[in-house]
């Protein structure tokens, strides 16, 4: 590969380097600016902190009310994801393991989902789950959320079928039912697929906005996402404290990013192959 | 592992029903409202108040002109920010193909914006171009790109807006594209590259003549997946401009929000709503065609 001239290469690191930096910026400029003291912030909005403070941060989670807005994400999420996970490994499983009549207009209906999109289903989900009495509540939008079953039961489904038939085959002449086989057998051997399928619902419930928007007023209740809008509604120009909370709602999905990043480029490249 | 044939309650019921009865309940069953609802007339308080009216709110649609708007301005916005996102995911995709040294780093950062939550890049993106604080000016004065600083203020202008947000969503989802692409590439069988070298293509020209013409297989995938997320923005005008500067950044389920949720015209709101989903099952139905071209390409 020693064909690729000097300039060539200069120019290539110029132009990645310059959107890494585009990219990068404004993550950045949230972190400095939540360090300074908002005052210092409008001196000099683009500089280091001279003094940096975690004030904000303490301002943000105890006046803000962000502790209670990051607890509540942290039950709503974990509590979705939980579910997510075992509804949707055992729906691939059963679509994996069985073929029956109807069998591939169920998995259309499941993927219908991909097209049902939260922000065009918003007036009706309102109305449906006050009707239910559960609007405000934070058991309610985690049943909305446990609905987010289609990605992981695509990904479920493949992974299942790839197991060799020799593995269920051998359980059943252990005396193993067809629940023990998935609990026992099957679910084991598809760590990466539940490592990647828990990782992406992670993100995008601890990311959802306009579910917690419509589904919980009452402040009581609402995750980080909404928070954010509160804050800025309170602090109105109090950069700082408005990073703070940025911060802190970023912060678990950028470590998880961080950490786990083998299991995103994996889960990643599966989905954009086989769609 | 091989399928076993059996009847639906006897088996496979187990593992499928409760994913199902959720996923019917919780996504189903508000779909189907939403179709309901736009039939009706209703403002949303006593269950004794909702007068069916038929197609009324489907002909009231036809003569808004803030629907009209927001259309157009949601197609704009699907074609500006897809085109954006999938040319710089492409280009990204064949330098980093390259295989340069920090390419695994310089890719995962890449990544980054996609995993943010939507609202936070939104009020990220409007403290950034604040121009009181004036951090963009800052910037590109420190660049000597001071005349692009007049950016900032096309958040204020109803025609300009919508091109902020075009900007935002491509920094947000190039990442998504790049990785499609990558993957293909990935694909790509290293001996046509040799091939080309032995014919003494230069880096450039294998690109052109080796690497493109091999990804058009995917290129729908592409720009059909990120054309769904462009559909469906919501969050990012609510956040940022609330549909404004004069519906100027109004998109569909903006609008239909405003209608639906802020003034309580269900039945209004919901008609809005179903063009929306026509749309996105358009183009639903294209991904999963171009799904099946993909497939028999590679």
């Amino acid at each position: 590969m020693q064909k690729t001239s000097i300039i060539s290469k200069i120019i290539i690191y110029f132009v990645l380097g310059i959107l890494f930096l585009v990219v990068i910026y404004p993550l950045f400029w949230i972190v400095i600016t939540s360090f300074k003291d908002n005052w210092a912030v409008f001196q000099d909005p683009t500089g280091l902190p001279l003094k940096p403070t975690f004030q904000n941060y303490l301002k943000v989670w105890t006046m803000g009310d962000f502790g209670l807005y990051f607890t509540n994400s942290i039950i709503i999420t974990s509590i979705s994801l939980l579910g997510v996970l075992f509804l949707a490994a055992a729906a691939g499983y059963g679509f994996a393991r069985y073929r029956f009549r109807s069998s591939d207009t169920l998995f259309f209906v499941f993927m219908l989902s991909l097209v049902i999109v939260s922000s065009s289903i918003m007036i009706a989900q309102y109305r449906w789950i006050s009707f239910l009495g559960l609007l405000n509540t934070i058991p309610g939008i985690i049943l909305v959320y446990l609905s987010w079953t289609a990605f992981g039961i695509i990904m479920f489904r493949q992974a299942f079928s790839e197991l060799p038939q020799e593995i269920a085959d051998a359980a059943i002449i252990d005396g193993c039912s067809e629940l023990g086989i998935f609990i026992r057998v099957a679910l084991p051997l598809v760590r990466p697929t539940i490592a990647t399928v828990a990782i992406f619902t992670f993100v995008w419930i601890w990311n959802d906005f306009i579910w917690p928007l419509i589904l919980l007023q009452d402040p009581s209740k609402q995750t980080a996402t909404l928070g954010l809008l509160s804050l800025r509604g309170m602090y109105l120009a109090d950069w700082a404290i408005l990073s703070a909370g940025l911060v802190i709602t970023f912060m678990p999905v950028l470590v998880i990013y961080f950490v786990l990043q083998r299991h995103f480029v994996q889960g990643l490249t599966m989905g954009a192959l086989k769609g | 592992m091989t399928q076993k044939i059996a009847p639906f309650w006897s088996g496979p019921y187990i593992f499928i029903l409760p994913a199902l009865l959720v996923y019917v309940i919780f996504m189903i069953v508000p779909f189907v409202g939403t179709i309901g609802l736009s039939l009706i007339k209703w403002e949303g308080f006593s269950f004794d108040d909702i007068k069916f009216i038929g197609l009324q709110n489907y002909r009231d649609l036809l003569v808004d002109s803030v629907y009209w708007l927001s259309l157009r301005n949601s197609l704009v916005f699907v074609a500006a920010a897809v085109a954006f996102q999938c040319t710089l995911g492409l280009i990204v995709a064949l330098l980093l193909e390259q295989k340069l040294a920090i390419g695994n780093f310089l890719r995962g950062s890449y990544f980054i914006p996609a995993i943010i939550s939507l609202i936070i890049i939104g009020i990220a993106f409007e403290s950034l171009l604040n121009p009181t604080l004036g951090v963009l000016d800052k910037i590109l004065r420190t660049v000597g790109l001071e005349k692009f600083s007049v950016l900032g203020m096309w958040l204020a202008s109803k025609k300009k807006a919508i091109w902020v947000l075009i900007l935002i969503q491509g920094w947000y989802g190039f990442g998504w594209s790049m990785f499609i692409f990558i993957s293909r590439l990935k694909l790509i069988d290293p001996q046509l590259y040799e091939a080309a070298e032995i014919d003494g293509a230069t880096a450039w020209q294998k690109n052109l003549y080796v690497s493109i013409p091999l990804l058009r297989g995917v290129a729908p995938v592409a720009v059909l997946f990120a054309a769904m997320s462009a559909m469906k923005i919501f969050t990012v005008p609510y956040v940022m401009t609330r549909g404004g500067p004069n519906h100027g950044t109004e998109v569909l389920a903006t609008w239909a929000f405003s209608h639906g949720i802020a003034y309580q015209h269900v039945g209004y709101g919901s008609a809005i709503s179903v063009t929306l989903l026509i749309f996105g099952m358009i183009l639903g139905f294209f991904i999963f065609k171009a799904m099946g071209m993909g497939r028999s390409n590679a």
